[in-house]
This record gives structure tokens, sequence and C-alpha cells, in this order.
């Protein structure tokens, strides 16, 4: 379980979150929504250590940070297998190169970065972090500039992943938070004004 | 008429002594670049305002604080570095170090935080960071020891100070350019000019091509 207790997060003087108390239990998946500034990337931040609460308390089962799909990944001036592979070599994790092809990039192999679309290359991000087969994941709005069938795709990736997964992510996309998501938490202006499972969420918003 | 022996002279001693100060420049620009860019301390909005001041230094003041440390009664003055290319390259070393290491920082600054935390979070070092910051991102490195190269060979006051622009051994492309047109030999000045601005041109165009092949 993830817990946090009274946890604040503030930049030069500026509160980001604030009070944010919060339950994440292992192997079930937690959306976060809310709209754009609302501090959905920094608690998902918060939740991977990345970044270190101002006050609070957080007590996890991941004692450092592990990868995670950021909000604008690194993209480094190459290939695209070559920033599949980039990142993995410099811990020498073992990967699990058959994401490569399931995200439909094997045809992309030896194209150059800016040749990309942004679907594309969101596709390129997804799988490069799914290839380190964790047992946590972590994205940071994983549907952006995907095409429909892309997103279909990614849908039908995370409920399998889900199975055996604890998935902590932000959407935008109701729909798609519906079709995959286990908990809600909504965020507005750095505060928790939801944290409910999925039938009470959805009632909140349908009423 | 001058000697064309004596123009290659001046050219060798400008390509020398500028590329030797770019490298001193562009290798600490990089290390304290890195250091101030990438921390969080208590005097640093001091130190960076401090660079962005000193990259518009009259050249002809780093030369004169140059020679006030090199000359005979100098600080260092029993090194023997004044009239030397050594002394050139020392003051525009002076030059180019903060334009170099401004730019540097302004580049980490941008690049550096989020890259430090999905880095981090795939478990590199401090190392891997500054290695992948610096290749990822070859051209723009280049275009900054481009920056400082130009800023060096260009440059008369510093030099001239310092170097005192003796025949053989100091006198490079811009103090043999000064020279020439006080003598009155203006078309051999513009001709001199015209070799600087052209060497500048193909080392501009070089790394250009390299920037669009990378």
């Amino acid at each position: 379980m993830i817990k946090l207790k009274n946890v604040d997060y503030q930049i030069d003087q500026k509160v980001i979150l604030q009070s944010i108390n919060l339950n994440i239990e292992q192997g079930r998946t937690t959306v976060i929504m809310g709209k754009n500034g609302s501090g959905k990337s920094t608690l998902l931040k918060l939740l991977n250590h990345i970044i270190q609460p101002t006050s609070g308390l957080i007590q996890s089962y991941l004692k450092n940070p592990i990868p995670m799909l950021f909000q604008k990944p690194l993209i480094l001036k190459n290939t695209v297998s070559y920033n599949y592979q980039i990142l993995q070599k410099i811990k020498k994790f073992k990967i699990n190169t058959s994401w490569f092809d399931q995200f439909k990039l094997s045809a992309l192999e030896d194209q150059k970065m800016n040749s990309l679309s942004g679907g594309e290359k969101q596709k390129l991000f997804l799988a490069r972090l799914m290839s380190f087969d964790q047992s946590t994941l972590f994205l940071d709005e994983p549907n952006q500039s995907l095409d429909l069938e892309s997103e279909k795709l990614l849908a039908k990736l995370l409920l399998l992943e889900k199975k055996n997964k604890t998935i902590i992510l932000t959407l935008h996309d109701f729909e798609m938070a519906k079709k995959i998501g286990d908990y809600f938490i909504y965020l507005e202006n750095g505060k928790i004004l939801l944290q409910e499972n999925k039938q009470q969420f959805f009632d909140h918003f349908s009423s | 008429m001058i000697e064309l022996s004596k123009i290659l002279e001046a050219i060798s001693i400008s390509l020398h002594v500028s590329f030797v100060s770019t490298l001193f420049g562009f290798f600490l620009s990089i290390f304290f670049g890195y250091l101030i860019g990438t921390r969080e301390f208590h005097f640093k909005k001091y130190i960076i305002s401090i660079l962005g001041s000193l990259t518009s230094i009259p050249p002809v003041c780093a030369g004169l604080v140059v020679y006030l440390i090199i000359s005979r009664s100098g600080p260092l003055g029993w090194m023997q570095l004044l009239y030397t290319p050594s002394a050139m390259i020392i003051a525009q070393f002076i030059i180019i170090f903060p334009i170099m290491t401004t730019l540097i920082i302004n580049y980490i600054e941008q690049e550096y935080p989020q890259l430090r935390e999905e880095l981090l979070s795939y478990g590199a070092s401090q190392k891997d960071i500054l290695m992948l910051m610096i290749t990822n991102q070859k051209s723009i490195y280049l275009t900054i020891a481009l920056i400082g190269f130009g800023r060096a060979i260009s440059e008369y006051g510093a030099a001239a100070i310092v170097g005192g622009s003796i025949d053989h051994v100091t006198r490079n492309m811009t103090a043999m350019i000064a020279l020439e047109t006080a003598k009155g030999n203006i078309m051999v000045g513009v001709s001199l000019g015209a070799i600087l601005i052209s060497l500048s041109l193909v080392i501009s165009f070089g790394i250009n091509y390299f920037k669009k092949n990378d």
C-alpha cells in the first residue's frame, strides 16, 4: 500500500498540493483525474519518490523511484530502436522486447525520432516503459496524442496488465478511465475533491 | 608588399591561440555550467548575474587585468608569460569563459529538471545524466564552442596588450590587420580581414553541416 498523510508540496512558495491524505492499494488500478494544473502529475511523481513532499508523510511498498511514463518523456536524437534501448542500457535492466512489436513499432525501427508523429512517439514511450515488466506502473496521461485505434490497443493492454499489476495513472478521458479504473481520485487546485471507487465516482458525475 | 609567409604565420598564431583558449573555455564552462546549472545554492543568482555582466567585458579591460597579473611586478610575473602566446590564450579565455558558461547554464537549466526526473527513475547516476545531456545535444555544445571561438579569433584589444604584436611570436591576424592599416597598407588590411572572415565562415559552415547530419 502507498499511504500519504497530510502531504503538502510547494515550489518557490507556490502550493501545488495541499493536505493530501490517500491510501493506494496494491493490485488495483487507481486513476487520478482533474483539470490542467490541478496537481495530477506532481502527485504521481510524489507517489513514485521522484520528488519529495514539502511536509507530510509517505509510506510506500516502493523504496526507490521506478521507471514511469512522464507527460513529456525523454527523446534522444537518434533512431526509434536507439530510443527504445538506450534507457535500458543505463542500468542494464532485463527487458521484454515483445512490446516493441505489440505497439507496432517494428516498421519504424530505423526512423529518426524527429520524423515521428506525436502518437508514434507516445507508442514508443509506452513500449519502452512496458518492456521493463514492472509490477507497478505509473503512467502520466498515457493516451495523449494517440489515435482511436492506438487508444483502443492501449486500453486492451492495460485491461490485460491490470490483472497482475498495480497501475496508477492520470487521465483526462472519462470513458477510458471508466473502462480501466478501479479507484478514482479527483483533484482540484491541489486538493483532493473526491476519492472513491468506480460506482460512487461515476454516480457523482452523472448526477 | 607583405610576404605570404608572414600572413600564414599570423593565421597560424590566430588559429593556435584561439583554438587553445576555446578548448580550455569549453571544458571549464561545461564543468562550471553543469555545477551551477544543476544545483540550487545560496549565491547562485548572484554568480549567474556576475557571469552575465562579464559576457560583455571589453576585451581591452580583460587584457589589462591579465597584463597587471602577469607583468614583471604582478603576482604571476615570475612565470614570464607577458608577450607570449600563452598570455594571449589567458586573455582570450577570460573573454570567452563567461559567454560559454552563461550559455551552458541557460541550456542546462531548461533541460536538466525534466531529464533528471526521468533518468533518476531509470536509476541513472549524475554522470549518466551529464553524458546523455552532452551526447543528445552535441549541436548545442558545438554552437557554444563556435561562439567562443568566433569571439576569441576576432578580438584584438586583449591579445594586443598582453601579446604585444611581436613579429613571428604573437602577431596574430587582428594585430596584423591593425598594423598594416596603421601603416597605410589599406588593401593589405582589407585582404587580411577577408581571410579572417573566410576562416570564421569555413568553421561555421563545417559545424552547420555537422548539425544538419546530427
